[in-house]
């Protein structure tokens, strides 16, 4: 079912004028500079994919999502929801939509959990003879049952966010939108979300899923793929092994190793290209051995026999993963706080 | 989904809010019974009781004032209702997602206000009933003149409410335009005083404004018993009224909302 296309975001930009002080105009001073809060953004997410968002503060991801859920008009460019243009067409996009967003004042506090649920089942067109049943459905499956005739302001974040998912599920969309899920959740907590989304929401009701997240290791574990998004651009997207490939066109190793002399390394960089060998920590004599994708195992037995031949003792050879952290790092120059 | 059920879910959403803050929803009940009789006495000692100028209305200044203050609560409401839904839900934080379902945001926007009104209305009724027992004569009122006027003058009302709410939307604070509005009706109006009684150039700009029309059929109905047709020229004027505002002030609240979508500050407060 991954085929058709339930997300195209084409071309997509959206700049904010900046309000002005008031007494601005009569100093005279220059206008200021529109904000650019995405810039020419264009990506398609199929049906059942899980894309994750990726971007320091501010890089846009909060404003792309906003602009897909209709809650923005985007300044160019089109995007569209199962097919319906989200500026011409907002109803019908707007019923393709679930927001699981991590405001926890997005519900109505003085109200139980199933009085909030049944007005948004009522508010997002739920059929009134099935919305009870539904309801029920997801306090079950979201294991919320124990909570659901009490009042919203007495829940933990961890239920609050499980609401949110029940909410956004409760009109049965196909795409949901899920901007950082995990904020504000403590480890455990954090946890039980990631298992709720890939045991329960994935695999039950299959939406597509585009989620935003400052917790990489959430992204690595729920999506299919990842774009890196930086001041309003799309950096990188692609699945994980495509962005880690991005940043390093070969595989590496770490070999500590006791006995390597100034000779034995020229004579490794001989063997496997200069680029290839480096010396990480002198102190704990530990090298970076760098292969192609495809000539890894030879070229790893040759280097590890040329090392024991001259006489090194090898204590350690591990592979050195590139995590999703580092493709974030080098993706995204840091930037000081002002 | 039908329009009743989805209307009966928002009054059931705001009645249920408005309920778990117990003084708060009684404070304005309670008032009414301290109002009612502070009228009572002040009409007692008011001079000028029987003037010319209350003639028309066939009743003392007790009735007079006493549904002139009970039907400017629907102005002050819907000065106040539609302004405070979109700004408690910008502050609560339950704009976006609610702006996200697929129900048209017009249906959002009246149905949001209904609970006010049938609240107001409930302090209308106590209004009445604590004016019967201190003497109001209610033996002649028409009350399907009454109906009638009364809603007809809610939707010119509202679509000033919700002119008020697009204001909101753009500058935020709305409440200062509403307020000046709501003042001027209260001193124009004729909720204290006839508006004969006013300078003939200040009778002119009363006349202006869809409220004096509402309150002088209110009174002409509950007191004089006037029918439909005696009423015809003030239910003439607040359709009219209605008719013009009603269209452009959802209009003008759907180019607000274009405005603060476009420039990223729907939930901005």
């Amino acid at each position: 079912m991954l085929d058709a296309a339930a997300i195209e975001v084409d071309d997509l930009s959206q700049s904010y004028p900046v309000q002005q002080p008031l007494f601005s105009s009569f100093r005279s001073a220059p206008p200021a500079t529109p904000v650019r809060a995405l810039e020419h953004v264009s990506l398609s997410v199929r049906q059942g994919e899980v894309l994750g968002l990726l971007g320091a503060n501010g890089a846009g991801k909060t404003t792309l999502i906003n602009i897909l859920c209709t809650l923005l008009t985007p300044t160019s460019g089109h995007a569209r929801l199962a097919g319906h243009d989200v500026v011409l067409q907002p109803q019908a996009a707007r019923r393709q939509v679930g927001l699981v967003t991590s405001n926890e004042r997005s519900f109505y506090w003085r109200l139980t959990g199933r009085q909030n649920l049944r007005f948004f089942a009522d508010l997002y067109h739920v059929p009134s003879g099935e919305a009870d049943r539904r309801i029920d459905e997801f306090l079950d499956a979201l294991d919320l049952s124990a909570f659901a005739d009490q009042r919203f302001d007495g829940f933990s974040t961890g239920i609050r966010q499980r609401f949110a998912c029940a909410r956004a599920l409760l009109h049965h969309p196909r795409i949901l939108f899920m901007d950082e899920p995990t904020k504000g959740l403590d480890p455990n907590a954090s946890a039980a979300m990631l298992q709720l989304i890939q045991q329960r929401i994935l695999k039950v009701w299959q939406p597509t899923i585009v989620v935003t997240s400052h917790n990489l290791t959430d992204i690595e574990k729920l999506c299919d793929r990842v774009a890196i998004l930086d001041r309003g651009r799309i950096l990188r997207i692609g699945t994980i092994g495509e962005l880690v490939r991005s940043i390093r066109s070969h595989e590496a190793y770490a070999v500590q190793a006791t006995g390597v002399d100034q000779n034995t390394l020229v004579g490794l960089r001989a063997l496997l290209g200069a680029d290839r060998v480096r010396v990480r920590d002198d102190a704990a004599a530990t090298l970076e051995l760098g292969f192609g994708h495809n000539d890894r195992e030879r070229c790893l037995s040759r280097a590890l026999a040329y090392l024991l031949e001259r006489g090194a003792v090898i204590q350690r050879c591990e592979p050195m993963d590139v995590s999703l952290e580092d493709v974030f790092r080098e993706t995204v120059p840091q930037r000081k706080v002002a | 989904m039908k329009l009743t059920h989805l209307l009966w879910s928002f009054v059931r959403r705001d009645a249920l809010i408005a309920s778990s803050y117990r003084v708060a929803f009684l404070a304005p009940l309670a008032s009414v019974c301290f109002a009612v009789p502070i009228l009572y006495f002040l009409a007692k000692i008011a001079p000028g009781t029987d003037a010319p100028s209350l003639s028309p209305y066939k009743s003392g200044f007790f009735a007079f004032i006493l549904l002139g203050m009970a039907f400017q609560d629907y102005v002050t409401l819907s000065m106040s209702n539609f302004l405070s839904g979109v700004r408690e839900h910008q502050l609560m934080g339950t704009m976006e997602v609610v702006m996200l379902s697929p129900t048209p945001v017009p249906l959002i926007l009246l149905f949001s206000s209904a609970w006010g009104y049938l609240f107001t209305s409930l302090r209308f009724a106590l209004y009445i009933a604590l004016g019967m027992v201190f003497g109001l004569d209610l033996s002649n009122a028409n009350l399907l003149s009454f109906a009638l006027l009364t809603l007809t003058s809610i939707v010119s009302f509202a679509a000033l409410g919700i002119l008020g709410a697009a204001a909101t939307l753009i500058i935020k604070q709305g409440a200062a335009i509403t307020g000046l509005l709501t003042a001027a009706t209260l001193a124009l109006g004729g909720v204290a005083y006839p508006i004969s009684v006013l300078p003939d150039w200040l009778q002119k700009v009363a006349l202006v404004l869809p409220f004096t029309h509402a309150l002088e059929g209110v009174r002409k109905a509950l007191l004089g018993g006037a029918s439909i047709r005696e009423l015809s020229t003030e239910l003439i004027v607040l359709a009219v009224f209605g008719a013009v505002l009603f269209p452009v002030a959802l209009w003008v609240f759907g180019l607000a909302l274009q405005h603060a979508k476009a420039h990223g500050t729907l939930g901005q407060y």
